[in-house]
């Protein structure tokens, strides 16, 4: 953040009494999704911020936070005209993100409701699909300028204009259309949605980041692999993007890849670095993981020994094992060859390692002729 | 698998390179013993009468290709070589694919070949005096552009072969000696011609059932547009109702990992053989193109297939032919009734379909791939009637499903035109990027690692069936008591991309979908068999929908249940006496059951979770199916 920061701790109930003339209770009915975030309890931190461009009324980003210091949400405090051909509305609200930086929600005065360009409020269904659209991380807002807003009885763009992932839909993932962008967004409330869309992707969003990079350390980290989904992942990320953590964690990262979630197990093994497989004790802890993992995680873990220059014969046979005792399934076969493979062409004696040739005959005269085919032409291709 | 068909293929490699008459000698390219660097393309023999040799090099000169041949007498010889100039169709200038032909490793006359003609033609290489009986012959490439050669041959009578498609046909068969009665390649309960995902899940499904199957294919390795060949990877959903233990044999062969244009490894070739090759009752015939029927009254007797290396027949015999051809070329052979193109909205009263009937289609995709290198690399300067610039200019590094040709073309008369397009404007566009763009210097280390020659094709002919399959069909959920395999996939259809249209209108190479989010649908089996051949069904991309339905049931997931319903179906036919119509009309009951059971073997986990495809999610189906049991 290359703006200065204040941090005051402060307590709870006596922040929102300040200047924003809203106090904790009463006054806010309207939070999407139905949390109450102002009346969390906890510890708030005010973040100031120096030298922001972005126009919004307030400079604070204020910070509640658990007894053990990690953050329950960030908020922000939003007033600010919103103007189309000189007709100008004033939102009001408050924005929401998680403990490590994710949109949360929104928060306002059922007294002073969103409004659209006819002036009518926002209708229920309007703040529900507002917090869908604020949630969309890869939203068709994005990638749009304020003037591409223009949906109706307006000029279209010029086709060459338009980024092309944002022109039409592709195999499998929906991008944008200029005419779906009416569908997407809220009638007659397109500049709410873009602009709150980009309030929540942007200066601050990137200001909440650096608050929570300043605190990485192991003591954060290990507080944060404790936490919930999303900061053990923030976690993790963190730790794939500094390795000299990974030693210090390892213990405690190896059981996530053994997760029941796919997020946090994907996560995870994005973490392990080539490094740490390149020891033959390592491999086999790694391997043993398969035991309680996804299915899908199964293969990533041999993806991943796929890569590794050198595998231990231990490792080898305990694959081989894991095959034969149904840890892996028959669809995994070919690509435990792959491994293999790879080590034949440094390391020819492979197959005559007993424990491994005597492995490979039986399977070779398996009762599954698929298993027996694939391991026959595999013990021929490598003769 | 039968071990007999290596050696049948052995003996007629070696009859091939033999065929020779007193005084002359014909080679078929693709026969040579060692391919070099060459490839074999097989993808337009049905136009231009054979397959053929290809120096697909990327731009650098690939190794020769060479064979060894006897002569019957030694002397001087006039030779000529089929060939063309491939890139014809867009310049005049000299081609691209230039070689040379060599014997016993030298250069014939010097003569540069591959530069001339807009059509396939022999081409007169000059004399050559053949002073031994035993020589070696070669193709030498000179620049990895793509040159090619069908067949040589040499004469001491200095005639010319016959340039004309049935003449010429007649003459291959007579100089390569081929049988006059087509050697039967077994007995079979059912025959299923396209080894792509549907016909692989056809084969494995009937054979698992008990039936004897023969699987034919037309390349080295199954998968059709799954295949390491091709690289498009599958798509939609398996397992879904009324039947969600349909898409199991597609679990069993389909790829872990996901994504079009990966590396070769992603495809699992392998897998997908090995599993063939586990089921006893398949005969699996690699490298078999069919290319005749035999009917009597209207239904199938038999099916020819010729290898693509030795060029070599086959016949397949059985009450039962499964098209999995994906052009439909069994259908189309047998006289089976077909669309091709788009229909009008009268027609069907679809909604998406267009005012007028018209030919267009969904086109081909020539994928790519680059990679990074450690030092600087050149590409030769490539301008071949497609001119590129600074503001039409490609700049990526990739080219997946969106590089996609033809859609105006004929997808079947004109496909080699269509791939060659492909692959042209690959090679313009990098020569552009590597030696003129602005920014060259970001491609200086980059080089073409992978362009596909054997293209993906979405779209050709549609075999009619009882039923064919309309849009609103699957948008109103019209639920049929023959409902079969689930589509799940959005009613995706491509056009041209207007970007693309307007720097190179008419001569588009990039496209569009526009997609229709559709609540999965499970299709009525009677899309899968021809109305007016009795013992054809079909699966695949070729099944009896309309074009905008195919939008929808044309990825792979989807085309390989097809197959598992095929599969079962011939099971029930076999088993009763009867023909894909009988199995609708008195058999549905059996059909269902089988649906009901499935045909997994390995109990391999799902975890298919690559590209499934935008949803409207499941929607009740109201359906009296019997509550089998797995016995």
């Amino acid at each position: 953040m290359t703006k200065t920061k204040l941090a005051i701790l402060i307590f709870f109930s006596s922040l929102f009494s300040g200047g924003y003339n809203y106090s904790p209770g009463d006054s806010f009915k309207t939070a999407f999704p139905s949390e109450d975030f102002l009346n969390m309890k906890g510890i708030a931190v005010s973040h100031v911020i120096k030298n922001s461009s972005d126009s919004l009324s307030d400079n604070k980003i204020v910070e509640l936070q658990d007894e053990n210091g990690l953050t329950i949400w960030f908020g922000r405090y939003f007033y600010k005209d919103i103007c189309i051909t000189g007709i100008c509305r004033m939102v009001k609200l408050w924005i929401f993100w998680d403990g490590v930086g994710n949109y949360l929600g929104i928060q306002l005065d059922e007294k002073e409701p969103l409004t659209k360009s006819d002036h009518t409020p926002f209708e229920p269904q309007d703040y529900i699909r507002l917090d869908e659209i604020l949630g969309d991380t890869v939203s068709i807002l994005k990638e749009l300028q304020y003037e591409d807003l223009v949906i109706e009885d307006g000029p279209q763009p010029n086709i060459d204009d338009i980024p092309e992932k944002d022109l039409f839909e592709v195999d499998g993932y929906s991008s944008a259309t200029l005419p779906s962008l009416k569908e997407y967004v809220i009638k007659d409330a397109v500049f709410t949605c873009y602009t709150l869309w980009h309030t929540v992707y942007g200066e601050t969003k990137v200001d909440i980041d650096d608050i929570l990079k300043g605190r990485i350390d192991s003591n954060y980290l290990n507080k944060l692999l404790n936490g919930s989904e999303n900061q053990k992942l923030f976690a993790l990320e963190m730790i794939r993007q500094n390795s000299s953590f990974f030693f210090e964690f390892n213990s405690q990262l190896l059981p996530l890849i053994a997760s029941q979630n796919k997020n946090i197990s994907e996560k995870a093994l994005s973490v392990v670095t080539p490094q740490y497989l390149s020891n033959s004790e390592n491999q086999l802890r790694f391997i043993e993981l398969m035991d309680h993992s996804l299915p899908e995680t199964k293969y990533e873990i041999i993806y991943k020994l796929q890569l590794i220059d050198n595998i231990s014969t231990d490792a080898i046979i305990l694959l081989i094992d894991k095959y034969a005792t149904g840890k892996i399934s028959a669809g995994g076969l070919n690509q435990i060859f792959k491994i293999i493979s790879k080590q034949i062409v440094t390391n020819k004696n492979i197959l005559n390692n007993n424990e491994i040739e005597s492995r490979l005959v039986q399977l070779s005269k398996h009762s599954d002729p698929y298993t027996a085919n694939l391991t026959k032409n595999f013990l021929k291709s490598t003769r | 698998m039968r071990k007999f068909i290596a050696i049948v293929l052995t003996a007629l490699i070696i009859h091939s390179v033999n065929a020779k008459s007193l005084t002359s000698l014909f080679i078929e390219a693709e026969s040579f013993q060692n391919k070099g660097g060459w490839v074999v393309d097989q993808q337009f023999m049905d136009l231009m009468g054979s397959s053929y040799l290809m120096a697909h090099g990327l731009g650098t000169p690939v190794s020769d290709a060479t064979t060894t041949v006897n002569f019957a007498k030694t002397g001087e010889y006039t030779v000529f070589v089929r060939t063309y100039n491939w890139t014809s169709p867009w310049t005049t200038k000299e081609g691209p694919g230039r070689f040379q032909l060599t014997v016993n490793g030298r250069a014939l006359n010097n003569k540069i070949l591959g530069t001339k003609s807009n059509t396939w033609e022999w081409q007169e290489v000059g004399k050559v005096k053949i002073n031994s009986k035993t020589v070696t012959i070669g193709l030498r490439d000179l620049t990895g552009f793509n040159g090619r050669c069908d067949a040589i041959y040499f004469t001491m009578d200095n005639v010319l072969p016959p340039n004309e498609p049935e003449a010429l046909t007649a003459f291959r068969k007579e100089k390569l000696g081929l049988p006059e009665v087509v050697p039967n390649a077994g007995k079979f309960d059912f025959v299923v011609v396209g080894g792509g995902v549907a016909g692989t899940a056809a084969a494995l499904t009937a054979a698992r059932q008990g039936l004897k199957v023969a699987l034919i294919q037309d390349r080295p390795v199954l998968g059709g547009n799954n295949s390491s060949e091709v690289r498009v990877h599958l798509g939609g959903r398996i397992n879904l109702d009324p039947y969600p233990k349909l898409g199991d044999v597609v679990n069993e062969i389909a790829p872990l990992r996901g994504g079009n244009a990966q590396p070769g490894d992603y495809y699992e070739d392998e897998k997908k053989l090995e599993m063939v090759n586990a089921e006893n009752n398949i005969s699996l015939f690699l490298n078999f193109r069919a290319f005749k029927v035999e009917k009597e009254g209207t239904t199938i007797r038999t099916v020819f297939a010729k290898h693509i290396e030795t060029a070599e027949e086959l016949s397949f015999s059985a009450p039962l032919f499964a098209d999995c051809t994906g052009d439909g070329t069994i259908g189309y052979l047998a006289g089976a009734d077909f669309a091709m193109g788009r229909e009008s909205k009268a027609e069907f009263n679809e909604a998406t379909a267009p005012e007028e009937a018209d030919k267009m289609t969904m086109g081909s995709s020539v994928q790519w791939y680059s990679k990074e290198g450690d030092k600087s690399s050149d590409f030769p300067e490539f301008n071949y009637g497609i001119d590129f610039n600074e503001t039409n200019a490609q700049k990526v590094t990739m080219g997946e499903w969106t590089w996609e040709t033809g859609m105006n073309f004929d997808q079947i008369s004109d496909f080699e035109r269509v791939r060659d397009y492909g692959m042209l404007v690959v090679y313009s566009n990098w020569s552009y990027l590597k030696n003129k763009s602005s920014f060259k210097e970001e491609y200086k280390n980059k080089y073409l690692d992978w362009v596909a020659y054997i293209a993906g094709k979405r779209e050709s002919r549609r075999l009619i069936g009882d039923m064919v399959l309309t849009e609103q069909d699957i948008t109103d959920f019209v639920i049929y008591p023959d409902a079969s395999a689930p589509t799940s996939w959005t009613i995706d259809l491509h056009y041209p991309d207007p970007k693309n249209t307007k720097h190179f209108p008419g001569a588009e190479f990039k496209s569009i979908a526009v997609h229709k989010t559709i609540h999965p649908y499970p299709i009525p089996y009677r899309c899968f068999y021809s109305r007016n051949v009795d013992n054809l069904f079909m699966a695949g991309r070729n099944i009896s929908v309309t074009h905008v339905a195919l939008g929808t049931v044309r990825v792979m997931r989807t085309t390989g249940m097809m197959g598992e319903v095929v599969g079962m179906a011939a099971t029930v036919a076999a088993k009763n006496k009867t023909n894909p119509r009988g199995v609708y009309q008195k058999h549905l009951d059996k059909l269902q059951r089988l649906m009901t059971v499935g045909a997994g073997k390995y109990n391999i986990e799902n975890i298919q979770n690559y590209n499934l495809g935008g949803t409207l999610g499941p929607k009740k189906i109201n359906l009296q199916i019997p509550p089998y049991d797995k016995d």
